[in-house]
C-alpha cells in the first residue's frame, strides 16, 4: 500500500499514470452522464410528441364533434353546403387538398345576445341566414374558419384560425339511420397525424397515404348529427 | 508508556489528506443535473396529463348538460300520463307546462325558481330549476351538476307549427377540474374549450376551476299524428293495392287549397310499429304482402324484420323504433259536465275550443247506431272555429245511408268505449281537413276494442286507440282515407289509400316531446 511520506511529496502532484487514470475515471463517468443526459432528451421528447400528439388528436376530433352536432346541414369534401335551397360557401384557400363545411344556427345577434327561435312549418330558426363553418387541410396544418353574418367580412373572428399541426389526412363519411319519428344521421369522423418521432417517418408519411407508420397516428369517432332528422 | 503511544505526524497528516477529494462533490454535481433534468421531465408530462384531464372534463360537462336536458324531458312528459291516461298536461295542476302557461313576472311555481326573460323587448316568465347533482364514481370530480332554464316558446314565435306548445331546454353542465388552476400549455386547447380557471363567465370569482358547457334544445310536442300508421303490436297491409302517401295541408305546394293532390304527394306515409316488447319480435310484424303494398314513407319495427315484398316501400326500412302510446283519454276525467243526447235525427251545435259542447250518447244503453237514413248533424258556427266532444258510452254503428255530418270549420271529437262499425255514408268530414276529426278508443287498454271502416266512403281522420284492433276495408275500387291510424293492430285490405296529412303531426294530444333542435353554445367566435 502506498503512503505518503510527507506533506512536501504530495504537494508535487499526481504522476502521469494517475493522470491517465483520472481522466479515463472522468471521461467513462462523463460518457455515461452525457448518454443519459441524451437518453432522457429523447425520452422528454417523445413524451412531449406523445402528449402534444395526444391533445391534438383529442382536439380535432373535439372539434368536429362540436360543429357537426348541432350542424344544419353539412357538405362533405366540399367547401359549399346546401341548407333550405341556399348555398353557403367559405372561402377556401386553393393551396386546400381537403375540406368540409357545415352551417350552424345564429344563435347570438349583432349584440351577442341569444336570440329567441322561431318555429315555422315545424322548421326551427335562429336569425335569417346561419353561420358557415369549413375545415381544411393546408399543408399539414389543419384550419377552421367560422363566418358569421353578422360580423364584417374584415372582422378577425371571421377569419381562419388553425386548430392542429402535423395533420396528414382526414375524412368524413355518413351513414344515414334513418327512422320516421326520430331519425338521425351519424357521420364518421377520422384525421391521421404525422408521426412525429422520427422525422424522416414524418416526411415519408406526408408523401405516401399507405405508409405503415402512420397507421398508429389515426384516431375516429362517430357524430350523431342531431339536427338532421 | 508516553512515548510508546505517541503517534508520529507523518502516520496522521497523510491520513487527512487522502480523505480530501472531488468525487463526492462530481457525483453530487452529478444528481443534481439529473435531478433537473428528471423535474423538467416529470413537470412536462405532469402538465401534459392535467391538459388531457382537463380535456375530459370537459366531456363530462356535455354529459352533465345533456343529462339536464333528459331531466327536463322527464319533468315535461310525467304530467302527459299523470292517472295513467293520455291527459292534457296543461290541465294538471303544477306541471312545468301549465305554470309556463300561466305564470307572471314575478309569480312563484313548485317547480323551480321563477325568472324573468325578454324576447323583443317583451318580458316573459321562464322556470330556473333546482340545481340537478348528478354524482360520479371514478377518477375526476366527485360531483357534476347541472343548471336548467326552460322556457316556453312564445306563440309570437309559431306559425304552422300546431296548437301545442314548444318549448326551449337550456342546461348548464359544470365539472369542477382536477388540480391546480393552470391553463392547459396547448394555446388551440384554451380557444376550444374555455375552462374557467379564476371566474366564471359572468366575471364572478370561483372557488374551484371548472369545466362548463351550455346545451339548448327546443322540444316539439309529439302528437297522436305523428305517422300514417301506429300499429303498437303490427301492421298488415294485405296487397299491392294498398296505397300509403302523404301531402302537407299547410303548403300549396304539396296540397291544393289544402286538400290532398295525387298530383302533388309527397312520401311522409310512415308505417311503424312497436312489437311487443316481450315478444322477442315473433308478433309485432309489418306485413307488405307478397305483392308488396305501396308505402310513400319510411317503415320502422322495433326488432322484427318486415315481412312480405317491400319493393314498392320509398323511404328506409328499419329496425330500432319504439314509442310508448299511453292509453287514450278518459272523457269522465275530461269533463264531469256532459249533455245527454238522445234525439237522433238532430243536430248538435258547438263550443269554444276551451270550451266545447259536450254531448253524451244515452239511449239505447250508450250505442250510437246509425242505419238506413239516420244522420246526426252539427250546426257550423257563425264565425271562427267551433268544437264539439262527443262521448259514446258503447258501439258506434253507422251503415246505409247513415252517417255523421260534420261541415267545415267544425273540430268533433269522439270517446268511443265499444266497437266501431263505419260504413255507408260513413263519417263525412266535408272541409277533408283530418285533424278536425278526432277518434278516441277506450281508455281500458283491458277492454277489446275493435274499429272498422268498409267500402268506399271517405273518411277523414285521427283514431287513436292502443288498445283496439283497427281494420280497414275497401270493398270497392276507390276507397281512400284521410288521417292516421294508431292502434294495436292494423289490418288493411282491398283498395285502400291512406292519404298521411303531414299538419297532423301538430294537431291533436301530445304523447310524448321530442327534441328538434339542439345547439351548442360555446361562442367560439363571441
Amino acid at each position: 500500500m502506498k503512503t505518503c511520506l510527507n506533506h512536501s511529496f504530495r504537494k508535487s502532484g499526481m504522476t502521469i499514470a494517475e493522470m491517465i487514470v483520472a481522466m479515463a475515471a472522468f471521461s467513462v463517468a462523463m460518457t455515461a452522464l452525457l448518454g443519459a443526459s441524451v437518453a432522457l432528451q429523447t425520452s422528454f421528447s417523445a413524451t412531449e410528441d406523445y402528449f402534444l400528439g395526444e391533445g391534438d388528436q383529442l382536439r380535432v376530433m373535439d372539434y368536429f364533434g362540436t360543429d357537426l352536432r348541432r350542424a344544419l346541414a353539412v357538405g362533405l369534401n366540399s367547401d359549399t353546403v346546401t341548407y333550405k335551397g341556399t348555398s353557403y360557401t367559405n372561402a377556401v384557400p386553393s393551396g386546400a387538398t381537403k375540406y368540409v363545411t357545415v352551417v350552424i344556427p345564429n344563435y347570438k345577434d349583432p349584440t351577442s345576445a341569444t336570440r329567441f327561435p322561431t318555429v315555422s312549418a315545424d322548421t326551427i330558426s335562429y336569425g335569417s341566414t346561419p353561420v358557415k363553418i369549413s375545415y381544411y387541410l393546408l399543408g399539414s396544418t389543419l384550419y377552421r374558419i367560422e363566418v358569421d353574418p353578422d360580423l364584417a367580412v374584415g372582422d378577425k373572428r371571421n377569419q381562419a384560425v388553425s386548430i392542429a399541426d402535423n395533420v396528414s389526412d382526414f375524412n368524413i363519411t355518413d351513414s344515414i339511420v334513418a327512422n320516421p319519428l326520430l331519425s338521425e344521421t351519424i357521420v364518421s369522423i377520422s384525421a391521421t397525424f404525422a408521426p412525429k418521432y422520427s422525422r424522416s417517418l414524418w416526411a415519408k408519411s406526408l408523401a405516401s397515404s399507405t405508409t405503415d407508420s402512420r397507421i398508429g397516428t389515426t384516431v375516429g369517432c362517430k357524430i350523431q348529427l342531431r339536427n338532421l332528422f | 508508556m508516553r512515548a510508546a503511544t505517541k503517534i508520529p505526524p507523518f502516520q496522521t497528516t497523510p491520513k487527512l489528506r487522502c480523505e480530501k477529494g472531488s468525487a463526492l462533490a462530481v457525483a453530487m454535481v452529478t444528481l443534481a443535473i439529473l435531478a433537473m433534468l428528471a423535474a423538467v421531465t416529470f413537470q412536462t408530462v405532469t402538465s401534459r396529463f392535467r391538459s388531457n384531464y382537463h380535456t375530459a372534463s370537459w366531456h363530462d360537462a356535455l354529459t352533465s348538460s345533456e343529462n339536464g336536458i333528459q331531466y327536463t324531458l322527464v319533468r315535461l312528459r310525467s304530467p302527459l300520463t299523470p292517472n295513467g291516461v293520455l291527459t292534457n298536461p296543461l290541465a294538471v295542476p303544477g306541471s312545468l307546462q301549465s305554470d309556463l302557461a300561466a305564470l307572471s313576472s314575478g309569480g312563484t311555481s313548485v317547480n323551480g325558481t321563477v325568472l324573468t326573460g325578454s324576447n323583443g323587448g317583451t318580458p316573459y316568465p321562464r322556470i330556473q330549476l333546482p340545481t340537478l347533482i348528478i354524482p360520479h364514481v371514478g377518477e375526476g370530480s366527485s360531483q357534476f351538476s347541472a343548471v336548467v332554464i326552460i322556457d316556453g316558446v312564445p306563440s309570437a314565435n309559431l306559425t304552422n307549427s300546431g296548437a301545442n306548445n314548444w318549448y326551449r331546454i337550456r342546461s348548464v353542465g359544470t365539472v369542477p377540474l382536477s388540480g391546480s388552476a393552470n391553463v392547459g400549455i396547448q394555446k388551440y386547447d384554451n380557444f376550444l374549450r374555455k375552462l374557467q380557471f379564476r371566474v366564471d363567465s359572468s366575471g364572478n370569482a370561483l372557488s374551484k376551476p371548472q369545466a362548463v358547457r351550455t346545451v339548448e334544445v327546443i322540444a316539439k310536442p309529439v302528437t297522436i299524428g305523428s305517422a300514417a300508421l301506429f300499429g303498437v303490436t303490427g301492421v298488415d297491409l294485405n296487397n299491392q293495392n294498398v296505397v300509403i302517401n302523404s301531402y302537407d295541408s299547410r303548403s300549396p305546394l304539396y296540397s291544393t287549397n289544402g286538400i290532398y293532390d295525387a298530383a302533388k304527394a309527397t312520401a311522409n306515409g310512415n308505417v311503424v310499429t312497436n312489437d311487443g316488447l316481450t315478444s322477442g319480435g315473433s308478433i309485432g310484424v309489418i306485413n307488405l304482402s307478397p305483392t308488396g303494398a305501396h308505402v310513400y314513407g319510411n317503415i320502422a319495427t322495433n326488432n322484427t324484420a318486415v315481412v312480405g315484398n317491400s319493393s314498392n316501400v320509398t323511404g328506409n326500412i328499419t329496425q330500432d323504433f319504439y314509442q310508448y302510446l299511453p292509453p287514450a283519454p278518459d272523457p269522465s276525467a275530461v269533463s264531469s259536465s256532459w249533455t245527454n243526447f238522445s234525439a237522433f235525427w238532430s243536430i248538435m251545435s258547438t263550443g269554444t275550443a276551451a270550451s266545447p259542447a259536450r254531448y253524451k250518447i244515452s239511449n239505447n244503453g250508450g250505442d250510437l247506431k246509425l242505419t238506413g237514413g239516420a244522420s246526426l248533424s252539427i250546426i257550423p258556427p257563425a264565425t271562427g272555429e267551433g268544437y264539439v266532444e262527443i262521448w259514446i258510452p258503447r258501439d258506434l254503428t253507422i251503415s246505409g245511408n247513415g252517417g255523421i255530418n260534420i261541415p267545415p270549420h267544425v273540430h268533433v271529437t269522439f270517446y268511443i268505449d265499444g266497437n266501431v262499425q263505419i260504413a255507408g255514408n260513413g263519417i263525412v268530414n266535408t272541409a277533408l281537413i283530418p285533424g278536425n276529426v278526432v277518434l278516441y278508443g277506450n281508455h281500458d287498454s283491458t277492454v277489446v276494442q275493435s274499429m272498422t271502416v268498409n267500402g268506399n266512403g271517405q273518411f277523414a281522420g285521427m283514431i287513436y286507440a292502443p288498445s283496439a284492433s283497427a281494420s280497414v276495408k275497401g270493398g270497392g275500387s276507390s276507397g281512400a282515407m284521410y288521417g292516421s291510424i294508431f292502434a294495436n293492430s292494423i289490418f288493411f285490405n282491398g283498395v285502400t289509400n291512406l292519404h298521411y296529412d303531414s299538419a297532423q303531426g301538430d294537431v291533436g294530444a301530445v304523447i310524448d316531446y321530442r327534441i328538434a333542435s339542439w345547439y351548442e353554445d360555446n361562442s367560439l367566435t363571441r
